[in-house]
């Protein structure tokens, strides 16, 4: 019986439930966004055509939903890296900030040309998200503090900082939003059409932070799997006990991991900034920590996984604009959505009635 | 000289214990589900919940007392909610709190956008004003400082008494003690370490009501998104600092309540009033270093419990 013989723990097998839990949970949760719109009186179908029209008919639609993308995909890597070696970096909403507060400092101080301005900046960036990530991961590894509260208080900080920075240190006297002054040209990063010229892509508003994102999630693939230290965070989050007898430094792994999350959540920001803000104003950034850690949970932490976790929710993002407007349902239904996926996915039930397929007898042996 | 008159002013002191009292109630609720074993990071989410439903409960009733109830009533659901899926179904704590944080934070959004097309804001409600204390507010500093304030602020004293009584004094704090340190032991005497966890999330539900009726309906007297501001954590840094005993977390708090009366004390000064906005978040950032070199954690604290049958 060759048929029967499909094993649902090879790696197809498992990525297939992977796929089929979250495409489920998804389903679970527009499910429960559509009770919500029904309860309120509005037309549930009215709703979700403007959802799906905002997120992917029309370039406008489709751009904003990579341009959301790009962003979450640094914080889902980041919070992913935390979860890999067991840690809750929930904080890496302060660590973007801090990027993009350093971005927009080089961006509007420094003028060495173009390409150059903009390396500097985003090194700025990643440099700043380390330095936001480090207190937190000195204190979890040598003091045990737990890396939540300390990593939610460094982003409150952080916000803070933010208005102080575009209220005082980089304010804008002709803005009328209290933004912060513009960075120069050189710093901004290129526009997608500019360095992919034979796709002759025309006018667009996507810029090169989405190769920065892909080539990232290269990058962190490769170190999570091929290289030593990709394997001691591994280790550590599976069995901090196994791996602390077997030699590994527990303590220089938890740095590693919440530092090099910085780093990612740093040049989030700074991607962020340069490529679409140019600018700090009031709500820049809200959020976009906070939801890699639902893009974390939905991509199961696997690097790979963090691009379509990103485009999905990028298109919910797209979408409930394009939802308040048409249907007049607010976008706060996404956060809520957002919120119910969490529990959704963190319940371990679905996981293990999904399991039950295995059951299949294996007779051919 | 004027800053050290402002110090010892009595209104400065009533300040800090109106400001530390929301951060009290959260930090009680940390202490009954850090020491059945449990890391609460939905504190925040049910301060939230309380201080919309309090104020959408005065709003269509036109009663604060509803309100009151109306509070308290949603932030148990949501810590029952909470605990369902963490003791119940064996979820990962710190997920799922972050999920209840941000799923109410979204639904409250939605919902005063549905009722008063106004996204993360709500009316102003007549809320509840502060009693003066007949004779005791009269004595000279004292009396403004101590015995002029709202019904919660009052009430604290006695919450803390009574959990106090609750942890160490009856078989149910007992109980809660050791599934904190020891579930196993619970089981071997016959008790449902289930059971007793849900009831100590359940009291976080209700201590985290009476803090956001304060924040609600005795302070702001409307609800918005930033209404919490972080004070839920903050109470679980408090507790972790004052050694997860009942008095000790609220005793710390006084210490946050100082932070953030200093906010609106020290505009006169030149440094821009975001540094002060960052205080109580940097203060609980030095509690964390201090509180980290403690050992006193329940032992079992974050493990979820797996019953065998």
């Amino acid at each position: 019986m060759i048929i029967m013989k499909f094993n649902l723990d090879s790696p197809l097998g498992k990525a297939i439930r992977t796929l089929l839990l979250q495409v489920i949970s998804i389903i679970f949760g527009l499910l429960v966004g559509a009770i919500a719109i029904k309860l309120s009186g509005r037309s549930v179908v009215d709703a979700y055509t403007a959802l799906y029209n905002g997120a992917f008919v029309g370039r406008t639609s489709l751009e904003l939903t990579i341009l959301n993308a790009i962003p979450l995909v640094f914080t889902g890597l980041s919070i992913a890296l935390g979860f890999r070696a067991g840690l809750f970096n929930i904080g890496a909403e302060g660590q973007l900030i801090l990027g993009g507060i350093a971005a927009t400092w080089v961006g509007t101080t420094l003028n060495v040309g173009p390409v150059f301005t903009t390396a500097l900046a985003l090194m700025a960036a990643a440099a700043a998200g380390l330095i936001w990530a480090f207190p937190a991961a000195w204190l979890r590894a040598k003091k045990g503090a737990h890396e939540v509260i300390t990593t939610l208080m460094l982003s409150y900080i952080a916000l803070h900082l933010m208005n102080f920075v575009r209220k005082n240190w980089l304010y804008d006297p002709q803005s009328t939003t209290e933004s912060s002054i513009t960075v120069n040209e050189n710093a901004k990063l290129v526009l997608i059409n500019k360095v992919l010229p034979f796709f002759e892509l025309g006018n667009t508003r996507v810029h090169t932070g989405v190769l920065i994102a892909i080539g990232v999630v290269v990058v962190m693939w490769f170190f999570l799997y091929k290289t030593i230290w990709g394997f001691e965070v591994r280790i550590v989050g599976d069995n901090t006990s196994a791996a602390s007898a077997s030699g590994v430094s527990v303590s220089r792994t938890i740095i590693l991991s919440l530092c090099l999350g910085g780093v990612l959540a740093g040049l989030g920001g700074g991607v962020q900034l340069l490529g679409l803000y140019h600018r700090i104003s009031v709500d820049s950034f809200v959020g976009l920590g906070f939801t890699g850690f639902f893009i974390a949970l939905l991509a199961q932490n696997q690097p790979l996984g963090m691009i379509p976790a990103a485009i999905f929710f990028g298109a919910l993002r797209a979408g409930a604009l394009n939802m308040q407007f048409q249907a007049n349902v607010p976008m706060s239904l996404t956060e809520f959505l957002q919120g119910i996926l969490i529990l959704f996915i963190a319940v371990p039930v679905l996981g293990k009635s999904l399991k039950m397929f295995k059951a299949i007898p294996d007779e051919s042996e | 000289m004027d800053i050290i008159q402002q110090l010892i002013d009595p209104t400065m002191f009533a300040s800090t214990i109106r400001l530390a009292v929301p951060i009290a109630y959260a930090a009680l609720g940390a202490m009954f589900c850090e020491r059945a074993g449990i890391i609460n990071i939905g504190l925040e989410g049910q301060l939230l919940t309380a201080s919309f439903f309090s104020v959408i409960a005065t709003y269509f009733s036109g009663d604060p007392i509803i309100g009151v109830f109306g509070g308290i009533l949603s932030a148990s659901l949501v810590s029952l909610l909470f605990g369902a899926l963490t003791i119940g179904l064996n979820g990962n704590q710190i997920i799922v709190g972050t999920g209840v944080n941000i799923a109410v934070t979204g639904l409250f959004g939605f919902l005063s956008f549905m009722l008063f097309n106004s996204p993360g804001v709500t009316p102003t409600v007549t809320g509840i004003k502060a009693i003066s204390i007949p004779y005791l507010s009269q004595i000279p500093w004292i009396g403004e400082a101590l015995f002029v304030h709202t019904p919660t602020v009052f009430l604290l004293p006695i919450v803390v008494g009574l959990c106090y009584l609750l942890l160490y004094r009856t078989p149910i704090g007992l109980r809660i003690r050791v599934s904190g340190d020891n579930p196993i032991v619970d089981e071997a005497a016959g008790v449902n370490v289930l059971y007793v966890r849900y009831i100590a999330v359940i009291l976080s539900g209700v201590l985290t009501g009476l803090g956001g009726v304060n924040l609600a309906l005795e302070g702001s007297k409307f609800y918005q998104d930033s209404l919490v501001a972080g004070r839920g954590f903050i109470g679980l840094a408090a507790n972790i600092f004052g050694g997860w005993t009942p008095i000790g977390g609220p005793l710390i708090s006084l210490v946050f309540g100082f932070a953030r009366s200093l906010m609106f004390r020290v505009q006169g000064l030149n440094i821009p009033q975001e540094f002060f906005f960052m205080l109580p978040y940097a203060l609980t950032l030095i509690v964390m270093v201090g509180a980290a070199t403690r050992s006193e954690a329940p032992l079992a604290l974050g493990e979820n419990f797996i019953r065998k049958e």
